[in-house]
């Protein structure tokens, strides 16, 4: 690793920046996708596998059109984040970490978005939503579900 | 007259629409260029950072009136750029509190109680703009700095007593002898910007609004130690604040601030490394593995990353506040910072991000040893819809629950250790007689147990254990040996975890026995719940009969039982005429 004193910063040690790149890219990261890797990098697979299952950030199944993160830090845990998951469960009919059947939503957790003063919060397409109370996070829902029908329709 | 209007565009103003309120300024501005021209007015719309009253935002500051408008929406743009083209104050927007209005930011208590040094910038200059940071004083700590010897400006942290603002507390000063006197040819910065207390963004706010403060910080603390290269480890969940700095890193390599011969005295250079979504990753040794590309688990001490960090590397780690601090100390001398302490063993003042039950949510800036009373009723005034404070949650998962009667405490390093605290990274959160500590205490350990990195067995499994008895005793299934126990496992798990995430996570458990033992005691089986049915008539008897007052409800509706404060007398259970209480 050690050239004129100077350390390389390479394989290996980048290996972490790959997986959230393709994580970014492509939305989750597959089997197939670990296996190339591991190939190219000569990484074992089973430390690989160990990587993307200790860090929350990475999906190893593919997710629905929209992403849903809900926050579960503790300023939004103490006002009410349980009232959006409740939402989202009544609208979509689902749980944390599972896809609605129409494919529209996936539901993830996440440990606090920096977004605090503005509890509870969620984010959805990169934009964060603030105090959000259950009839909020019902309407949002139903304005993309609308949305998509549209589209449907159109098509 | 120039005049300026300044909108913040963090990641909280975002959320609520301030780059709409920019572009509306902005429009409104152009729109009415002609006559600003006639009346000789300059009006210029600047994006800032973040003033830190994050209740209220988009918050708007005008300048040099030195008016704030807050909860600005796009089409309110208008009106303030006319109030400030025709001299007026806009009454219905400025800040209001117990109904008495604030033209100035400056006269708003929130921030006239405040001691605003690390976050002097925040709300009056434009995070990404050079010369606004050169103009407020940067780089005047860097220049002072270059013309010292190493050991002058180590002394000069050691004599100001800058503690570590990451949580551990420790003198900034002496581990920066530590990777100066290291050997090594090559030696690493890290500073932490993992900042994974969820509840706590101080730490987002000081890299969106003033990025180039915490970079010249770790400038400093290059020529200081010695460190040729760095890396800023910041959580994926901020993607503005990595886009700032990223931004700001390459400003400073274009101007000759990065890179070789920095003021032609020394070469550095700064990297940046997403987290992955875990909160261990912010334990110093995990983030090392982290940046390694490895699982981010903490390493065994010694040996300590002075002598082998990072690649093996003599490495020195701060938080993004320690840093921030440093230009400002080599700037204003020690003195001035040790003036900001209560005359402990801290110098400098402390952030705080309020956040919960309080009324006005935010980061705040007091000196160290300001009362927390202060801190919640002056500034944060008070809590939301009148209802009465029962404690604070403090240092985040690591810290611990603190009870309304101790209000009057000094925040500094000492006090809180003695309640069975800690500062930790500065997060308040103001809970009140609505919620239960027991159910803060599950969140806590639910969240520990998933974060744990499971290497060790006290902190993997003891954790799980902690929570299962405090599950027990919420059921009510519970006995007195399950709390005897449960402490007997808390000072367990304190004593034989290997890092501070598992060394720590007992403090909710115990600082919550402490204080709040008796809603514990109250959960013990054998004592019957009382439950009030739907054939509630609200006549209001039991309402009035119980001792406790633990009983809610107006007349002619459903009551219900606060669990809580309950003490299983079974009064009420006598008195209802309408059987419309059960009991369990
Ligand atoms: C579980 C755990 C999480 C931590 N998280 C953070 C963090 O998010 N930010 C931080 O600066 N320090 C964090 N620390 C403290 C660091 O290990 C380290 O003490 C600190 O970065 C040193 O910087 P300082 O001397 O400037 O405080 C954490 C420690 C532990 C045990
Ligand atoms: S105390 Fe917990 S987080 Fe720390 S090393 Fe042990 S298992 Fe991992
Ligand atoms: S005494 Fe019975 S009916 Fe009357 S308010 Fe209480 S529960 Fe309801
Ligand atoms: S059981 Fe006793 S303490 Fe509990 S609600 Fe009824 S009267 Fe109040
Ligand atoms: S706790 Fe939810 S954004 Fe921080
Ligand atoms: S987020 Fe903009 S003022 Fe705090």
């Amino acid at each position: 690793m050690e050239k004129e004193g100077k350390t390389v910063i390479a394989g290996e040690s980048r290996v972490l920046e790959m997986l959230q790149e393709i994580n970014k890219n492509e939305g989750y990261i597959s089997r197939e996708r670990l296996s190339s890797i591991s190939r190219e990098l000569g990484i074992p697979l089973s430390l690989l596998y160990g990587l993307v299952t200790f860090y929350n950030q990475f999906n190893l199944a593919t997710s629905g059109r929209y992403t849903i993160e809900v926050c579960e830090g503790t300023a939004c845990h103490i006002n009410k984040s349980s009232e959006i998951k409740r939402a989202i469960k009544d609208a979509a009919g689902i749980s944390v970490d599972e896809t609605s059947s129409d494919g529209l939503f996936t539901l993830r957790d996440v440990r606090c978005l920096g977004a605090c003063a503005l509890a509870p919060v969620l984010r959805l397409n990169k934009k964060i939503y603030s105090k959000m109370t259950y009839e909020k996070t019902k309407e949002l829902i139903f304005k993309l579900k609308k949305e998509a029908e549209g589209e449907a329709k159109l098509k | 007259m120039k005049h300026i209007i300044r909108v913040c565009t963090c990641t909280g103003c975002q959320a609520n629409g301030s780059l709409e309120v920019f572009e509306g300024l902005c429009r409104a501005v152009s729109g009415r260029k002609k006559e600003c021209e006639g009346k000789g007015i300059e009006i210029e719309v600047k994006e800032t950072g973040c003033t830190g009253l994050s209740e209220t935002v988009p918050n708007v500051l005008v300048e040099p009136s030195g008016i704030l408008y807050v909860n600005v929406n796009e089409d309110k743009a208008e009106r303030i750029v006319d109030s400030v083209i025709n001299n007026y104050v806009i009454d219905e927007m400025l800040f209001e509190l117990d109904g008495k209005k604030y033209g100035k930011l400056t006269d708003v208590p929130f921030f006239a109680l405040q001691e605003r040094v690390l976050l002097a910038r925040c709300g009056y200059t434009t995070p990404l703009s050079l010369s606004d940071y050169i103009e407020s004083g940067g780089f005047e700590g860097l220049k002072a700095a270059v013309s010292m010897k190493q050991d002058e400006i180590i002394d000069i942290l050691k004599r100001a007593k800058l503690r570590g603002r990451g949580g551990a507390g420790f003198l900034t000063g002496i581990k920066w002898r530590f990777l100066k006197n290291a050997k090594g040819n090559e030696k690493f910065l890290i500073c932490n910007a993992d900042e994974g207390d969820p509840g706590a963004f101080m730490d987002r706010s000081l890299l969106e609004s003033d990025p180039f403060a915490v970079l010249e910080g770790m400038l400093i603390g290059a020529y200081a130690t010695g460190a040729t290269r760095s890396f800023i480890y910041i959580r994926e969940e901020y993607p503005l604040a990595i886009d700032k700095v990223k931004t700001a890193i390459d400003i400073l390599k274009e101007n000759g601030y990065l890179g070789n011969n920095v003021l032609e005295k020394f070469s550095f250079d700064i990297e940046i490394r997403k987290g992955a979504g875990a909160f261990v990753c912010g334990e110093e040794t995990a983030l090392m593995n982290s940046v390694e590309g490895k699982r981010g688990q903490p390493r065994i001490k010694p040996p300590f990353p002075a002598e082998r960090g990072i690649f093996g590397k003599p490495t020195n780690i701060n938080n993004v506040k320690t840093y921030a601090f440093v230009p400002l100390i080599l700037r204003n001398g020690p003195e001035w910072f040790l003036d900001k302490g209560n005359g402990k063993s801290s110098g400098g003042t402390l952030l705080i991000c309020l956040t919960g039950k309080i009324r006005l949510n935010g980061v705040v800036e007091v000196k160290m040893g300001t009362a927390l009373r202060k801190v919640i009723y002056d500034i944060g005034g008070g809590l939301k819809s009148g209802k009465r404070l029962k404690g604070v949650q403090t240092g985040g998962p690591s810290g611990g629950c603190i009870p309304e009667a101790l209000i009057d405490t000094e925040i500094d390093y000492e006090s809180m250790q003695e309640l069975g605290s800690i500062i930790g990274s500065g997060g308040i959160i103001c809970i009140d007689e609505d919620d239960s500590i027991i159910d803060l205490c599950i969140f806590f350990l639910d969240f520990l147990e998933k974060e744990s990195c499971g290497q060790c067995t006290p902190c993997r499994e003891g954790i799980i254990q902690m929570k299962d008895l405090i599950i027990k005793i919420k059921e009510r299934k519970a006995s007195e040996q399950d709390i005897a126990m449960l402490e007997k496992l808390a000072v367990y798990v304190r004593d034989n975890s290997l890092c501070g995430l598992g060394q720590t996570s007992p403090n909710v458990v115990l600082s919550s026995l402490k204080y709040f033992r008796d809603e514990f005691e109250r959960r013990i089986s054998g004592k019957p719940v009382f439950k009030i049915n739907e054939k509630c008539t609200g006549c209001h008897l039991c309402f009035l009969k119980c001792p406790v007052k633990a009983i809610n409800g107006s007349p002619k509706e459903i009551h219900e039982i606060i669990q809580e404060k309950c003490i299983g007398c079974g009064i009420c259970y006598d008195v209802c005429k309408f059987q419309a209480i059960d009991k369990e």
